[in-house]
């Protein structure tokens, strides 16, 4: 087991705070670009689309977080994790 | 600046009636099959300042008989909405060059220009008041197959999705603001 927080981290690259996860002492380095974002939303002309936009960075999301972790790990566990303050290994 | 008026006369814009895609066009009076709606606009090469510039408008632009090219549209051509049903599909896109009789060019001159470049050819009568579609191809064809899977998965998983989301975490916020999603 391992503690996972959130904290405050400041992003050079855009120059913002950012709150961003942490498994142990190691920085889950991940971010979605602000110019990707106003790309999808030229795309979306629809909730269907809107929707299908949120589940594809979904997926990207827990599978750079799945890597990180060496292992595979859903969304219903993370969020419990977070809750709890620690997660499996 | 160009001032680009679409006269033609034939069509109208209203809600179409495919579910989620906005305005549609429509047929004013009845249209015969061998008719065709030019796609006009402006060109502009790919890659280029002018082509990132109206990137608002990627979804809509069409593909050129100029190598390199693309139409961004500005007029009713630009509405025709997309389907896969080929019962309904009633105009299809070509790359012609028109060849209209002077005769008929002189009788429509106040209506339609012709220029040639691309056009909506309609494959069959169109009745007054039906809606004009079209099949934007294999590239759309996998848009809307992507759009399908990712939706059905959303469904699956919004409520942890939404719980994940109000954590605020990394730039999240920002695709909450920019792409909101109401609630199933």
């Amino acid at each position: 087991m391992k503690k996972i927080e959130i904290k405050d981290y400041y992003d050079l690259e855009t120059q913002s705070m950012l709150r961003v996860l942490y498994v142990g002492d190691q920085l889950f380095d991940w971010n979605i670009e602000g110019t990707e974002i106003e790309k999808a939303k030229r795309f979306c002309k629809s909730e269907e689309s809107r929707r299908a936009i949120h589940a594809n960075i979904q997926t990207h999301f827990l599978h750079c977080f799945s890597s990180f972790m060496g292992r595979e790990v859903t969304l219903e566990e993370l969020n419990i994790a977070i809750e709890k303050g620690v997660i499996n290994d | 600046m160009i001032k680009l008026i679409e006269a033609d006369q034939r069509f109208y814009i209203k809600q179409s009636t495919i579910p989620n895609a906005g305005l549609g066009l429509y047929a004013k009076h009845p249209v015969p099959k061998g008719s065709f709606i030019e796609i006009i606009g402006v060109l502009v090469e790919r890659g280029s300042p002018a082509d990132h510039c109206t990137a608002y408008a990627n979804n809509y632009k069409f593909g050129s008989t100029q190598e390199g090219w693309v139409i961004v549209p500005m007029g009713y051509a630009g509405m025709i909405n997309h389907t896969d049903d080929k019962l309904i599909q009633n105009v299809e896109i070509r790359h012609v060059k028109a060849k209209v009789p002077m005769k008929k060019r002189r009788e429509l001159r106040d209506i339609i220009s012709y220029t040639g470049e691309a056009v909506y050819f309609f494959l069959r009568d169109v009745p007054k008041d039906q809606e004009i579609l079209g099949n934007y191809g294999h590239e759309w064809d996998n848009q809307v197959k992507w759009m399908k899977e990712h939706e059905k998965k959303y469904k699956k998983t919004e409520d942890e999705w939404v719980k994940f989301l109000k954590l605020g975490l990394y730039n999240m916020p920002v695709l909450s603001e920019k792409i909101p999603i109401e609630l199933l």
